[in-house]
């Protein structure tokens, strides 16, 4: 049963990672990602509604009338990102306004909802919190991968703290401002994706079609 | 064995080759203008510092005047070094994706290398190039096509990041008239700040501006050199000529309309010709807006393609004062519109057939 635990919170790291396998929440993974802090803030949200919301509505499942559950699943999930909105504003206010609206967009996340919707409503509240934490913390590997890297490159400083100087102060080092701008985070994401991929081949989608030139090159 | 695939390879070497050819009025022009430019800056300002500047100081002080010969080896120490460089970053890369995907080098690489150095300004710097042809190569050929099948050209999109991710490949930044610390700048630039009586002052008329002794990107000043590049590529039909003409008809047609529209400053009141003649339009619609691969293939595509890249140009030109020559976006955003456009055509053209006979 340790062993089950253990894969429930493990897989969604990499094996099952809902960024790079099941491309989901690109959406925020995007807009959030220009710095170190907001990603690592962002996950750590994201992290905490993803478990609290998949172990409320894993205990409310057998109450659930089916009509009405993605109703109910929503209702928790806003509750809880509406609850955590306002922490952020009380003790965070200046993180919370660069987040601005992404905090909020928590609620629409497919993450959240297709956690709670495929996994908690199926399963014991311990499995599906490890699932919920699980789920967080890989979204939040690939939002820090990414958020590192865009932050590097395009300001030379990571947590705010300056690591090369840039030539408008005098150094060497030319940001890349490219990295600032969302289009960066989809090749990020997207090199990201084919690193995974190359290690874990099963992960690759089979081609849909192939060119006939190079059918007859690899005979 | 693949009788179809050595044909199909060798017409591809035999247009590789005419493109090149096509390229060498150009390359010649660039080499000219960018010593001419180099010397002229010179005059004005000390220059940089670094290896490539002292080259060019040393080879500019062992003539005794200028000449044709002088600019020609000034302007030869400007390319020859960046040109290498792409060819060296471009060669690599190709070599490590050709031995990964197990196939033969592609000599398409080439062709790119030369095309994204006339497209850079004269001292760019070389963490530009690098970069620019790293991401040409490994996400415009690599990944997203290959010879003769590339979706957008990998050039643009090297060029493209370039300008999006440094803030001084931008047309107007000091670099640009080939010497550093000189704030001379593209000639577009020129008159995007201060109009004709700009252009005066640097001593641009019609006619410098036609032979190509302007400031701006190294291939892309010489209208001449261009019209013999495009004279070769229409005569030997590498390049389709319903797209070439649809690009200028539709560059002098709506710069005209934007004009008559009642802008009195600006770009908005920029003449057609000066249009043609500044900036990297010409060079652009010939060299990138006819790609024989990535652009579109049905005839009435080519007409809808040409017409599109012209109003984008205008369109950008007028409207986004950040980015003042707006070709490489407009070729782009064209680029990747094509392969709806011949699906639209094709969808129609098959719906009239089909009224026709029911």
């Amino acid at each position: 049963m340790q062993d089950n635990n253990w894969r429930i919170l493990t897989r969604p790291l990499i094996d099952d990672n809902p960024l790079t396998l099941q491309i989901l929440g690109i959406c925020s993974a995007l807009a959030v990602t220009t710095s170190l802090d907001t990603a690592l803030l962002m996950s750590l949200v994201v992290v905490c509604v993803l478990a609290v919301g998949s172990a409320v509505v894993s205990l409310m499942r057998r109450q659930i009338p089916r009509s009405v559950r993605i109703i109910v699943q929503i209702t928790v999930i806003a509750t809880l990102v509406i609850v955590v909105d306002q922490l952020l504003q009380a003790y965070a206010f200046e993180l919370s306004k660069r987040l601005s609206v992404f905090v909020g967009l928590i609620i629409t996340n497919c993450i959240v909802l297709g956690r709670a919707e495929g996994y908690a409503m199926h399963n014991g509240v311990v499995a599906s919190t490890l699932d919920g934490i699980g789920n967080g913390l890989g979204y939040s590997l690939i939002l820090i991968m990414v958020g590192a890297i865009r932050e590097f490159f395009g300001k030379g400083s990571l947590l705010n703290l300056q690591i090369l100087v840039p030539t408008s102060q005098g150094g060497s080092f030319e940001p890349l401002q490219l990295m600032l701008l969302p289009p960066s985070a989809f090749f990020i994401i997207g090199g990201i994706i084919w690193l995974i991929r190359r290690r874990r081949p099963r992960q690759v989608e089979k081609p849909e079609f192939s060119l006939r030139d190079e059918r007859r090159i690899s005979k | 064995m693949m009788p179809a695939r050595n044909r199909t390879d060798g017409g591809r070497r035999g247009i590789l080759r005419l493109q090149l050819l096509s390229l060498l009025p150009v390359t010649l022009a660039a080499i000219l203008n960018s010593g001419y430019q180099y010397l002229n800056g010179l005059a004005a300002a000390p220059g940089g510092d670094d290896l490539r500047s002292q080259l060019a100081r040393g080879l500019a002080s062992s003539f005794e005047g200028p000449g044709l010969y002088e600019y020609f080896a000034v302007g030869l120490a400007q390319l020859l070094p960046m040109l290498l460089l792409a060819l060296l970053v471009g060669g690599f890369w190709e070599r490590v994706i050709a031995e990964r995907c197990r196939r033969p080098i592609e000599p398409g690489y080439v062709l790119i290398a030369l095309l994204f150095t006339l497209l850079l300004p004269g001292a760019a710097p070389f963490t530009h190039i690098i970069f620019g042809m790293t991401c040409a190569i490994l996400l415009g050929k690599g990944v997203f096509g290959g010879d003769g099948k590339s979706f957008l050209s990998p050039v643009l999109l090297g060029v493209a990041i370039v300008q999006v991710s440094f803030a001084s490949a931008s047309g107007s930044h000091p670099l640009w008239k080939g010497v550093a610390g000189y704030a001379g700048s593209d000639a577009f630039a020129l008159y995007h700040r201060g109009g004709e009586a700009a252009l005066a002052q640097a001593d641009i008329d019609l006619w410098s501006a036609f032979f190509g002794a302007i400031p701006g990107p190294m291939g892309t000043t010489s209208l001449l050199a261009v019209a013999l590049g495009a004279a070769l590529l229409l005569l030997t039909r590498v390049i389709a000529w319903r797209l070439l003409v649809a690009q200028i008809i539709g560059l002098i047609a709506i710069a005209t309309l934007v004009d008559w529209m009642g802008a009195e400053t600006g770009i908005g009141a920029m003449p057609a010709y000066w249009h043609l003649l500044l900036g990297s339009f010409a060079f652009g619609a010939v060299f990138l807006g006819c790609d024989p691969v990535a652009s579109a293939c049905t005839n009435p595509g080519r007409w809808i393609q040409g017409f599109l890249i012209a109003a984008l140009v205008i369109l950008i030109r007028v409207a986004n004062p950040t980015h003042p020559d707006a070709v490489i976006p407009a070729l782009l955003l064209a680029s990747i519109l094509a392969p709806l456009i011949d699906h639209a055509v094709i969808a129609w053209n098959i719906k009239q057939r089909a009224r026709r006979h029911v």
